[in-house]
């Protein structure tokens, strides 16, 4: 009955013509999933690679005879004190206020700056040091903002006799001012005497930390570094070093812990105290040397990490101390520069010139500690004396320096997937052959089934008894636990031997289900057995107490959370995957190939040896391989089972962090495009390529197997 | 409608797959409101030769064919004519039964839904005429939202029958429907068959060549790909005109 | 025998390999039973026990483990939970068998479970009401701290059922307040904003009102009434009632009345809130959070992983281009969830959820919308790491439809579409269920991603609720494995929390092996029928 009317066929055919597309590009659409995630994640990290721009932007007039400039800390403006006792803050746009320092006799001879760009020290006219508490505030007038600098008086002195002005320090509440002398330094603050610090020849750098308590002194011939202790800041030598050249310019980096010292040889220095040879005593190392042409004017520190500029008489580039990164040119700088800085969030620089213009540059460096060698090279960071691999990303205070190598969570990965191989390989291996070869065809169905779910067991869920339930146990329990891995098969062994002398009439009875029993009570004995003599066996050879034993004899530590407990718990989610690819590679044997092994005459385990497990080889192989993509990317029970400690370690009783866990743990915590978030992105990728290579190769593996075997059965 | 224009017709067909030739120049005219059967040893082609017909083949990977193909005297591949319209007037039932796992109505009324009948009263009156003309609807009426999966075997052919004939198709081509049967729904699903012939033009596969004796009105020898003879069933199996027919009819081989 | 005959026969090899499958069984049967002993018996009111000292202490409290005594060869040392926290500062003690001197279980010893600081062991003095006060040797003293306790939770409920609504009522307010904080950081004109603010907080004040009114009185009526109860060391402590929420007194309870408890107990975890930063009270937002996200899962990677399979099965033609999205596939599958993790908090969250917060919620910003992790979020990424499950489970589903159907239908004259959707999913519809039931319990115990894409602890209100627009996509919610992770590791009391992460873990299991079953068993019948249709 009734057939199509034509508009109903046109109807019908167009819809299928549509689903057609419609179910190609749906079907497209993981492929494209798949390469969008490698792409988008790359794109992610590019961002790493780039070291960053510098553009000029819009300049600045400065008052007549310039000191000194800074910057507010939305760059709106910039504040330049003159020789004539005021801060001129000029805003881009045009509108300016001033601020005179009151009683400053103008005109004044010199200025600094501290480093945090609070406390200016100038000396006047009269000969007075003064430091001054220094702020830009941002105000709001009729719905406009206005840049507030304001000027609060902190210390005078009469400087008589003493030379030029090198640093400012200390906070507000205890500023320090020091200045060169014929013989050394002296340092000034608030109310009492200056300390006089001779050193033989005049100091040509000092920079002092920014609690004002260590001062560097840098002179012709050699560095020295001081403690001012106590409530008269008596200096006290803490390190002092040689040095080839006199320095022309220094800046203590952020954190207050590298010295950078700049000579006429164009060599700029990184100075660090270190423990001395001899215990207790400490001594100044030169941790980096960055050399560049012409020589160096003046160096200057940025306000928030390890990045500083070094000023020649060609130009200015930025160098970063972590990374070594040496060279991102300042365009057109000028070549009659007074001074030179970093803007409060690093987000620029400036650079005061005599002819009364403050040229401004805007800096995108967003990731200056962040190169190939930082990740993947040992890197020699503050308070190191050798290069390391250190994972460490956050830190208290904010001049923590961040230490982003990747090797120790690439070792700590692949040490847990290899302690969790270790021991599930050989076992999922195994238990597939019994099952596919020789097990009696009921075990089957139940066993198939079980080790199903034992691959949907949560991880969580895995993790969480790895830690808490098995990590406490084995601590007890090591010796007779990794006894127990050795015994175990032993004790399977001498029991099948046992039975091979059994009478005759007795093995032929055996059917393979009675045989499943007497491995059970050759298991049980053998368990049984090691639990006895453990505990005496831990007495004997390891006094009673392994883990005080292993730190006395070997001096290892003993990590409760460790690579045995991750190995076992990864193992234990690992084993259900290689298990099931492992079965599926020896179903695929045809059953013919091993019936006419049997028909030859061989046993079941010679035709198991010489025709399944050749035949399903290669699909082992994959079966391990995605055994060990599974166990590289699992997170959360590393992230129970081990302690999650970035240390580059191959015991297999310490802990470790995977990049995985790394991932998890930091990547919620690390804000959006900072350099720690491109990092762990970074690993995420290296992750998903890992495993994109492992899976790849299996899936070939498998499916080319799939061919051989399907024309066989055929 | 005894037309002399025959109801299907394949003028020197060649056909085949990935470049093997199955069928090889055949030429055959069947004429309306009969019974014809193709008979023939496994592999010379006559399934392929129906399935040319509502174009079944075209699905299957490397199918080729030559020569003409007509229905109701039109050409099977005409581009205006749609693969949809040709099946709606060349019915197929298969070897295996195959129903939808839907309730027999459903199955019944499958063709006419497809074509967007929605009346109700027209779809009753086509599902109790098809079930009625395959013999089934005594069987079935009053379990017509039963699933068809839970039918018989036979009961299930003959439902694949109704389903076909509920198109109202001029042509209905039968592919061994009796193989997967047992004898006495054989004789059922035969005897469905004989009286198809009131309604439509039955072209019928089949190895078994006293089902081809009982049932045929006409009966067509294809062998190694070709149409060794053709003719009305009685004369053919009385006297054959060629010696590999009457070697094939006599069982020396097959 | 030589040893190379015994290499031969094979003995040993295949009992190593029946060895190592009885080992990785043994694994699974061994996980299951711990936690199942574990938590079934953690809700179970265990007797009281009293012991008296060496050294004359007394201790009250439930035995909770016991241990070999390390300072006394073959002794053993127990480990009582002895609660009261606010008197003696930790939860547990060990107690060396050898100190016992006297070891009782007094009948009148009671628990109380609270809202706060833990478990009371004691024995009652009396019970303080408002007017009177029922001494507890008294005949009806239980009765009077039942019915007490149950008014007080009731005036409880009201009042958080009242706090609820102030939030409700406050919502609009805080929307505003956002904008208005957003403007001022952002520099805009903000007088028109704090004029609707101004009057927002008018109205709200208004209709507040009667409400802090009922509020007041309730809690004068909770801070009525007071169970006085004494320590083991005999210490006297009088409990507000509105702080108590369950008093059981175990020693004296017969097996049903312990079996009513036990099952009260197992209610109110898998019904109630938590309390105590999770470690006690209920999981019921963890286990909301949990389906709701997987709701929302299934409904993007059902369509997505049905049309992938349907392409592959009845579209796709042999060549290099199917052979990339079968290797895509394989690779969506092998690829560690946590990397989808990291691509749903860098793409959804940063990018797409950032988009929308700039397209439509820019006057909140730089307060995120939902450019921060949220349900939506979590349930998008999670149905980007399932889609090879329901894949693989539709395909086996579709290759399950004999051919002689789709012949069949095609014979009819059905269009590729019409058979598809007429006969072939249909037929294939139980592979798709096992798919997407399977999807469901991989998305139920994935932990990893979310941690990225929006879990917490602790959400403020669950994503689905009775103000508009229901369903909150941006919320962040709770989740049974991320509860699991976050008490058993990250919680300020661990030890105490332990048996309710046991617990917890038993209802994440029963439900991915229930769910596992299901499909187990959906797809043994479809093989079956696969079986039959390709013979």
């Amino acid at each position: 009955m009734g057939n199509f009317t034509p508009s109903r066929l046109r109807r019908v055919r167009l819809v299928d013509r549509l689903v057609a597309g419609g179910i190609t590009a749906g079907g497209s659409l993981v492929l494209l999933a798949v390469a969008f995630l490698m792409v988008f994640l790359f794109a992610q990290t590019l961002p790493l690679l780039g070291g960053g721009t510098a553009r000029p932007q819009s300049s600045a007039t400065a008052p007549d005879a310039p000191l000194l400039a800074f910057e507010d800390d939305f760059r709106e403006g910039v504040i330049v004190l003159g020789a004539d006792g005021v801060l001129h803050s000029a805003r881009l746009d045009g509108a300016g206020r001033t601020v005179p320092l009151e009683g400053a006799r103008p005109p004044l001879r010199e200025a600094v700056l501290d480093a945090a760009g609070r406390l200016l020290a100038i000396r006047d006219a009269a000969d007075e040091v003064q430091v001054w508490a220094v702020r830009v505030k941002v105000g709001w007038e009729s719905g406009e903002r206005r840049l507030e600098p304001t000027a609060r008086p902190l210390l005078r002195r009469v400087g008589a006799g003493l030379g030029r002005l090198l640093a400012a320090g200390g906070d507000v509440d205890a500023p320090v001012v020091v200045a060169a002398t014929a013989s050394g330094a002296a340092v000034l603050r608030g109310s009492a005497d200056a300390v006089e610090i001779r050193l033989g020849t005049p100091a040509a750098v000092a920079a002092i930390s920014r609690d004002g308590r260590e001062l560097w002194l840098g002179a012709a011939r050699d560095l020295s570094v001081f403690r001012l202790d106590g409530e008269a800041f008596s200096p006290a030598l803490v390190a002092a070093v040689p040095l080839r050249r006199p320095p022309t310019a220094g800046a203590l980096l952020l954190g207050d812990t590298t010295m950078l010292l700049g000579d006429a040889g164009g060599e700029v220095t990184a100075w660090q105290v270190v423990a001395g040879a001899v215990a207790g005593t400490r001594m100044l190392d030169a941790a980096a040397v960055f050399t560049g042409n012409g020589p160096v004017v003046a160096l200057a520190p940025s306000p928030r990490d390890k990045t500083f500029l070094v000023r020649r008489p060609g130009g200015a580039e930025l160098a970063h101390l972590t990374s070594r990164r040496v060279g991102l040119e300042l365009p057109s700088f000028p070549a009659d520069a007074v001074q030179a800085g970093f803007s409060p969030r690093r987000d620029g620089v400036f650079a005061l010139t005599a002819a009364r213009v403050v040229h401004r540059w805007r800096l995108e460096v967003p990731h200056p500690e962040a190169t190939a060698g930082t990740l993947f090279l040992p890197v020699r960071y503050e308070g190191f004396t050798e290069p390391e691999f250190v994972w460490q990303s956050t830190g208290g205070s904010g001049s923590f320096e961040p230490k982003l190598s990747l090797v120790p969570l690439v070792v700590g990965t692949f040490k847990g997937a290899l302690y969790a191989l270790l021991f599930s390989a050989p076992c999922a291996l195994a238990a597939a052959l019994y099952l596919s070869q020789f097990a009696p065809s009921r075990l089957r169905t139940v066993a198939k089934p079980a080790i199903e779910l034992m691959a949907a067991l949560p991880s969580v869920v895995v993790g969480f008894l790895a830690a808490l339930l098995l990590a406490p146990v084995l601590e007890r329990h090591v010796v007779g636990v990794l006894t127990a891995f050795v015994v175990l098969p032993l004790g399977v062994i001498a029991a099948a031997a046992a039975w091979e002398q059994a009478p005759l009439a007795w093995r032929r009875r055996l059917r393979p289900r009675g045989e499943l029993l007497l491995v059970v009570g050759a298991l049980a004995a053998t368990l049984a057995t090691v639990a006895a003599v453990a505990p005496t066996v831990e007495r004997v050879l390891f006094a009673g107490d392994f883990s005080a034993w292993l730190l006395a004899s070997a001096g290892v530590t003993y990590d409760q959370r460790n690579a045995v407990v991750v190995g076992f718990a990864l193992g234990f989610a690992v084993i259900p995957i290689i298990f099931t690819l492992a079965e599926d590679a020896f179903s695929n044997v045809p059953p013919s190939l091993v019936s006419a092994s049997l028909a030859l005459g061989a046993t079941r385990w010679q035709a198991a040896r010489t025709v399944a497990i050749p035949a399903a080889s290669p699909g082992l192989f994959a079966a391990v391989m995605t055994g060990l993509g599974r166990a590289v990317g699992e997170t959360m029970i590393v992230l129970m089972a081990t302690g999650n400690t970035p240390i580059l370690s191959l015991s297999p009783f310490d802990g470790m962090r995977t990049m995985a866990a790394s991932i998890a743990v930091e990547l919620p915590e690390a804000a959006f495009g900072d350099t720690l978030y491109r990092v762990l992105i970074l690993t995420a990728l290296m992750l998903f390529a890992m495993t994109f290579v492992i899976n790849t190769a299996a899936v070939l593996i498998s499916t080319r197997l799939r061919k051989r075997f399907g024309r066989l059965a055929a | 409608m005894s037309a002399p224009r025959p109801a299907l017709e394949a003028v020197n067909l060649v056909a085949g797959f990935a470049g093997q030739e199955v069928l090889r120049g055949i030429d055959l005219a069947v004429p309306a409101r009969r019974i014809t059967a193709l008979i023939g040893p496994s592999g010379c082609g006559k399934s392929t030769l129906l399935r040319c017909f509502n174009r079944m083949n075209d699905h299957l990977a490397g199918f080729f064919r030559r020569g003409r193909l007509n229905a109701s005297g039109r050409d099977v591949y005409d581009p205006a004519w749609s693969l949809e319209e040709l099946r709606f007037t060349v019915g197929m039932v298969f070897q295996k039964p195959n129903p939808f796992p839907m309730s027999i109505r459903d199955n019944v009324l499958f063709g006419p839904s497809l074509a967007g009948v929605h009346d109700r009263a027209a779809l009753d009156t086509t599902l109790e005429s098809s079930l009625r003309h395959a013999n089934l609807w005594d069987e079935v009426k009053d379990r017509l939202d039963a699933s068809a999966l839970d039918m018989s075997g036979g009961q299930q052919q003959r439902l694949c029958i109704a389903r076909a004939l509920a198109s109202s198709p001029d042509i209905l081509l039968l592919d061994e429907p009796a193989s997967a049967l047992d004898p006495i729904a054989t004789v059922r699903l035969e005897e469905t068959v004989r009286e198809l012939a009131d309604v439509v033009t039955v072209l019928l596969v089949t190895h078994n060549l006293q089902q081809a004796a009982r049932v045929a009105h006409r009966t067509a020898f294809l062998y190694l790909g070709e149409l060794i003879e053709e003719g009305e069933t009685t004369a053919m199996f009385a006297t054959p005109r060629e010696r590999l027919t009457e070697e094939y009819i006599t069982g020396r081989f097959g | 025998m030589s040893v190379r005959r015994f290499l031969a026969v094979g003995t040993a090899q295949r009992w190593l390999t029946a060895a190592a499958l009885l080992l990785a069984l043994a694994m699974i049967v061994g996980l299951v039973t711990v936690v199942v002993r574990v938590a079934a018996g953690f809700f179970w009111p265990h007797p009281l026990v009293e012991l008296v000292l060496a050294d004359g202490t007394r201790l009250l409290g439930e035995e909770s483990g016991r241990d070999v005594d390390p300072a006394v060869a073959g002794a053993t040392r127990v480990r009582i939970k002895v609660g009261n926290r606010e008197l003696s500062g930790a939860d547990f003690v060990w107690v060396r068998e050898v100190e016992v001197k006297e070891r009782s279980e007094p009948r009148d010893a009671w628990l109380l479970e609270r809202r706060e600081y833990g478990t009371f062991y004691g024995t009652p003095r009396r019970l303080e009401g408002p007017r009177s006060a029922v001494d507890a040797t008294a005949p009806g003293f239980a009765a009077a701290l039942a019915k007490a306790i149950d008014e007080a939770a009731g005036r409880f409920d009201e009042e958080r059922a009242l706090l609820a609504r102030a939030d409700r009522l406050h919502a609009p307010v805080a929307r505003l307040q956002a904008r208005f904080n957003a403007a001022t950081v952002a520099g805009r004109d903000t007088t028109a904003l704090k004029a609707e603010l101004d009057a927002a907080r008018a109205r709200e004040q208004e209709a507040l009102a009667p409400l802090l009114e009922r509020l007041a009185g309730l809690r004068a009526a909770l801070a009525e009434g007071a169970l006085v109860i004494a320590t083991a060391g005999g210490e006297e402590k009088a409990i507000p009632v509105s702080g108590i929420v369950r008093a059981v007194a175990p020693n004296g309870l017969s097996t049903p009345a312990k079996l009513a408890v036990y099952l009260a107990r197992w209610w109110e975890f898998l019904a109630g809130a938590p309390r105590e930063s999770n470690t006690e009270g209920g999981i019921f937002p963890a286990i909301f959070g949990t389906a709701l996200m997987v709701l929302l899962m299934t409904v993007a990677v059902v369509p997505l992983g049905v049309v992938t399979a349907v392409y592959l099965n009845e579209y796709a033609r042999d060549n290099a281009f199917t052979a990339a999205v079968r290797l895509a596939l394989a690779n969506l599958a092998g690829v560690p969830s946590i990397v989808f993790g990291a691509f749903g908090l860098a793409f959804f969250v940063y990018t797409v959820g950032g988009g929308i917060d700039r397209l439509f919620f820019a006057d909140t910003l730089p307060t995120p919308t939902f450019g921060t992790g949220g349900i939506l979020w979590a349930s998008l990424t999670l149905a980007l790491l399932t889609v090879p499950v329901v894949v693989v489970a539709t395909e086996e589903g579709l290759q399950s439809v004999p051919q002689a159907v789709r012949d069949g239908a095609r014979a009819l004259g059905a269009t590729r579409w019409q058979t598809l959707r007429r006969v072939v999913l249909p037929y294939a519809a139980p592979g798709i269920l096992t798919g997407a039931i399977l999807a469901v319990a991989r998305g139920a115990g994935e932990v990893a991603p979310l941690m990225l894409t929006g879990v917490v602890k602790l959400a403020p209100s669950l994503a689905l609720d009775g103000t508009a627009p229901f369903l909150h996509l941006d919320r962040k919610f709770m989740h049974l494995g991320f509860h699991i992770y976050d008490v058993g590791f990250q919680s300020p009391n661990v030890e105490a929390a332990k048996p309710m992460v046991y617990a917890t873990v038993l209802v994440l299991l029963v439900l991915v092996v229930l769910l596992n079953v299901t499909a187990i068993v959906l797809r043994t019948r479809l093989r079956r029928r696969l079986k039959r249709a390709v013979v």
